[in-house]
């Protein structure tokens, strides 16, 4: 054997090299780089679903989910899901989605159950309602340039009170080799509510009933951005304005009127709410996707503040680790804290007409914790299967500041258990 | 601390896992099959769950371009173009890019270095004997072969109906310069990524020592190195494959063939090993200059490429 070693020598004629480097360069290039997220799921996955690009192998994504939320002693609400991608071409694709869910069960009007300081009297406290709603839209998703994609969508529901519909436009844009995305969009929808509502903040037996339809529409606007910064973390920032008007009051919820002293209900007949026509609010998401070994850290913090005074904080881990290459199970907590709107009333003195009320113990100040926990599997023909189970409690004030006399020593805010349980299949084709 | 070049074993992978050990010299080592072969990256960082992570990028790629571009893999791009029965293929940007390569080096090499060349192995069997195919068998085979007959026009590709293409002499190289990109991104700036033989180092070690590999002796393949070449940034690539020959009244006939004739060139090296800025770039002056033939030191020398050539 012939050994010949030669070092570097610096010649003018290296043509090949300098026309191969050139070549080779663009070559290496050609491909932006996987998102972080992307590349850790392939990693988890092997080599299955990467990339949508070119003519895709499997171009149908479909997605199908069924999920049961049950409040302990309240409302149920059970629904499905139906979601269906499919790959057009390299440039555009096509998403449609359907959901059909169903609530029944007995919720708050907002009425205090003490109504003397005898006890308690057979007023209602809770309406009994079933209600279904069907829901379809689509996305079309298209590429404007190799950086940029325009997302058009249209939306509709329908429910017996209820017929919404929607329009939205979304422009994304990557820059810096698909390590930064920008997210700009708006939206549009105008719900038409069908049903009878009643004369606001008027006792509700001698309110007068309108059977006219009532209008609101609401506009969103959103700026976002996705970052992937080292080691496989991925930062998304997110904005919403959302500008709403119409009508917003619920005609199903009460407010008590109670004696200014004593805080006996005076009357039988609570009175109805009124919440104001405008609603403005701002949300700010951050999420921070962080590979941990194995796994992935999703941890996201939402801040919300609306023109109704209402300001919330959402705190969320989700934990998805491996436990084998086909199953893998995902811990989560979630923790919601909002302060009560400016109208928020526990109820009202006998006489006192605000502007705007409401007793609705969603706009109270309250807190829910949520744990749960999902397991995922993916068989070896592909697709994922999933199931999910979560338990929810909400807490509030039981005593609030404005609880009047013999209100006092009633729970105004029971606390609410929910459980849920979902389950959801996605396939390719 | 020489590091084992390993020169195309063949492996067919099953298995996607990779296993971490941490070295004596105190790197941590990630190993896994991709590509037809053992792959190994190094990483100098204490961290061994960061390394897992980061390891898992470079497999992640090795694997992504294993299925996309491998002629066995059913559902990747080769098998769909070579399946396509003379109808046009219409290719997403990654493989546009590779063909394009492929291409320009088809150019470079004047016609040498050729991707349909591949259905030649059906005359040829390199297995160390000396049974030469029948040259009628070889001939019949030629008017299959040729990038000129090919109708590319990005992105479409149009291959005539029994011909086939092969991105197996560009996919390992691209494969760890793509690893080397991912790792870079994610602020990786020591590593040795080291697919089957070929090689891209990301930084010096740590302690600013490079990167130190060695090269397998071709006449005991996995047990001697015969010389090592310290590798502190850029692509290391090896072309040639000792068992990969046949040997008849004493001439010998290498693995690499020559697409206009269909037989093998004549008198080129054993093995020939070129350090480039990229592992792309030295896979390519490898091959090139192993389709040189006897003229392969002389183009490495006027390339300006440093090389190690076994003869």
């Amino acid at each position: 054997m012939q050994l010949t070693l030669k070092k570097k020598k610096q010649r003018k004629d290296e043509a090949v090299r300098s026309l191969l480097s050139a070549a080779s360069a663009s070559l290496l290039l050609a491909v932006p780089l996987a998102h972080a997220e992307d590349v850790h799921q392939h990693h988890a996955e092997g080599a299955h679903q990467h990339h949508a690009e070119g003519a895709p192998e499997q171009p149908w994504r479909v997605d199908a989910g069924a999920m049961r939320y049950s409040e302990k002693d309240r409302i149920s609400v059970s629904e499905l899901n139906f979601r269906a991608r499919r790959q057009l071409s390299e440039d555009n694709a096509l998403s449609l989605r359907a959901d059909y869910d169903s609530v029944s069960g007995a919720s708050p009007t907002g009425t205090t159950k003490i109504q003397t300081t005898s006890g308690a009297s057979g007023t209602a406290y809770m309406a009994h309602f079933q209600t279904v709603r069907a829901a379809v839209g689509a996305d079309w998703e298209t590429s404007l340039s190799p950086d940029a994609n325009l997302t058009l969508s249209g939306d509709h529901s329908s429910s017996k009170m209820n017929k919404s519909s929607g329009i939205g436009a979304a422009v994304a844009r990557d820059f810096n080799q698909r390590n930064t995305t920008l997210v700009a969009g708006a939206s549009y929808s105008v719900d038409a509510i069908d049903m009878e509502i009643m004369t606001e903040l008027t006792p509700s037996d001698t309110a007068t009933i309108r059977a006219t339809s009532e209008k609101k529409d609401q506009i969103d606007l959103q700026l976002g951005v996705t970052q992937v910064l080292a080691r496989g973390t991925l930062l998304q920032l997110n904005f919403v304005h959302s500008n709403a008007s119409g009508y917003m009051t619920n005609p199903h919820k009460l407010i008590s009127v109670v004696h200014p002293l004593t805080g006996e209900t005076l009357t039988n007949s609570p009175l109805t709410e009124k919440r104001p026509d405008k609603r403005d609010s701002n949300a700010l998401y951050a999420q921070v996707n962080h590979a941990l070994g194995e796994g992935v850290l999703y941890s996201s913090y939402r801040y919300f503040q609306d023109s109704w005074g209402i300001k919330a904080h959402t705190v969320d881990f989700k934990y998805r680790q491996p436990i084998t290459e086909k199953l893998y199970v995902q811990p989560h907590v979630r923790v919601y804290a909002q302060g009560a709107a400016d109208f928020y009333r526990s109820m009202l003195a006998v006489g006192e007409i605000p502007a705007y009320a409401s007793a609705d113990y969603r706009l109270a100040k309250l807190q829910t914790n949520s744990i749960g926990v999902k397991l995922g599997y993916k068989p070896s023909s592909g697709g994922e299967l999933t199931a999910r189970v979560e338990v929810m409690r909400q807490n509030g004030e039981q005593h609030p500041q404005d609880a009047i006399g013999v209100q006092r020593t009633a729970d105004l805010f029971p606390e609410l258990e929910a459980i849920i349980f979902h389950i959801g299949y996605t396939k390719l084709f | 601390m020489p590091v084992r070049v390993k020169q195309e074993a063949s492996c067919t992978q099953k298995t996607r896992a990779v296993t971490l050990r941490t070295a004596s010299e105190g790197h941590v080592v990630g190993e896994f099959l991709a590509l037809g072969g053992p792959c190994e990256v190094l990483l100098d960082i204490p961290d061994l769950e960061a390394a897992r992570y980061l390891i898992g990028l470079a497999a992640g790629e090795a694997w992504r371009i294993e299925s996309r571009f491998s002629r066995y893999n059913t559902s990747g791009v080769v098998h769909q173009i070579n399946n396509a029965k003379g109808q046009p293929v219409t290719l997403d940007e990654e493989s546009s890019a590779l063909l394009d390569f492929a291409d320009t080096c088809h150019r470079l090499s004047d016609g040498a270095f050729d991707i349909t060349s591949g259905i030649l192995r059906r005359a040829w069997t390199f297995d160390g004997s000396d049974r030469l195919p029948d040259p009628a068998a070889v001939s019949a085979l030629l008017p299959h072969v040729g990038w000129h007959r090919v109708n590319w026009s990005r992105p479409q590709l149009r291959l005539p109906p029994g011909m086939q293409i092969d991105l197996g002499g560009i996919g390992k190289e691209y494969a760890v310069d793509q690893a080397a990109r991912q790792l870079s991104a994610a602020g990786v700036n020591n590593a040795l990524i080291n697919f089957g033989g070929d090689a891209f180092s990301l930084g010096p070690r740590a302690n600013s020592e490079p990167w130190v590999i060695g090269i397998d002796d071709p006449n005991a393949t996995g047990r001697a190195c015969v010389r090592s070449f310290p590798l502190r940034h850029g692509g290391l690539a090896t072309s040639g494959d000792a068992r990969r020959f046949l040997k008849k009244n004493g001439k010998r006939y290498g693995h690499i063939l020559n697409p206009k004739t269909g037989w093998p060139i004549q008198g080129a090296p054993r093995s020939v090993s070129v350090k480039a800025d990229s592992c792309v770039d030295a896979g390519m002056l490898a091959t090139f200059a192993m389709l040189k033939g006897s003229d392969a030191e002389d183009f490495l020398q006027a390339e300006g490429a440093e090389h190690f050539i076994i003869w």
